[in-house]
């Protein structure tokens, strides 16, 4: 069974999307509450900023990557074997006379 | 959105404190934040000495490097709801009432509402050596119904904000009796 790597980055994508909508209830929850102070806007922007050094670094670690070769998740070729297999360049036993 | 708007401020009121909790609560979570920043470099480390080649295959390294991103802006979000948690619980004290907001967790927020003239007894609480050394503490607030209290926690300077409660509790009383005179009158 074989899947191209850039399902993995298709995961990775749809991850960021639910990050970002996670951060921006945040930054919602903080507006609504009456507490945009320079301590709220401090970490926001902390949060911010590493989130996108995160994303740039993983880009630039993964830019060589080629994204379009496949993963072979399992070797089935085994299973589907129907004759026995031959053993070749095999010595014939040798029977001892009893 | 401002703390006025908030608490739909009457004409004659006055916010007096806008409380929060210590900053030196949130230490432990700012600790662990950089335990789990740190981890995932541990765990490369030992890897790499166990096993050197591991990263040498292309699908090992991308799927590496993408989990890493997956972890560490998990851990990032996580902390900023923690964050989030810990800096929106708020007690409002004006000339009129006392507004308690307590954020739990990212979907979940309790606000209670206590008029100034209805309480009856102000406690404060300082346990432990932390709270005594950076002066922090709870504060319950009853009233003469056991179903309701307020308690202010992990805010600094308790011992402070009862003295100020008490009296502004005991003025808030004489002006709604003098108020209720003279409507009687």
């Amino acid at each position: 069974m074989t899947f191209p790597l850039y399902y993995f980055l298709i995961l990775y994508l749809i991850f960021l999307v639910v990050f970002l909508v996670f951060y921006i209830m945040v930054i919602f929850h903080i507006h609504i509450s009456a507490s945009y102070t320079m301590v709220s806007f401090f970490m926001t922007f902390l949060v911010g900023i590493l989130a996108l050094l995160t994303m740039y670094s993983t880009w630039y670690l993964t830019r060589a990557t080629n994204w379009r070769q496949d993963i072979q998740l399992m070797d089935t070729t085994n299973f589907h074997q129907t004759e026995p297999a031959k053993l070749e360049n095999m010595a014939e036993p040798e029977l001892e006379e009893f | 959105m401002d703390i006025p708007s908030l608490i739909k401020k009457k004409p004659y009121e006055k916010v007096l404190y806008v409380l929060r909790r210590h900053p030196f609560t949130f230490l432990g979570n700012l600790a662990l934040f950089l335990v789990m920043l740190i981890a995932p470099l541990v765990l490369i480390l030992i890897s790499k000495g166990l096993y050197p080649t591991l990263l040498d295959n292309e699908v090992v390294y991308a799927a590496g490097i993408l989990l890493g991103s997956i972890y560490y802006l998990t851990t990032y979000l996580i902390f900023f709801i923690h964050f989030v948690d810990y800096y929106l619980d708020l007690w409002i004290v004006t000339n009129d009432r006392i507004i308690d907001i307590e954020q739990l967790g990212l979907f979940s927020r309790t606000i209670s509402e206590l008029d100034l003239f209805r309480i009856q007894d102000v406690t404060s609480d300082i346990k432990g050596f932390f709270p005594t050394m950076f002066n922090y503490g709870d504060l319950t607030i009853k009233t003469a119904s056991s179903n309701i209290h307020i308690v202010f926690r992990n805010i600094a300077d308790p011992n402070n904000i009862r003295e100020h409660l008490i009296k502004l509790s005991d003025e808030d009383r004489r002006f709604h009796y003098k108020q209720d005179n003279e409507e009687n009158s």
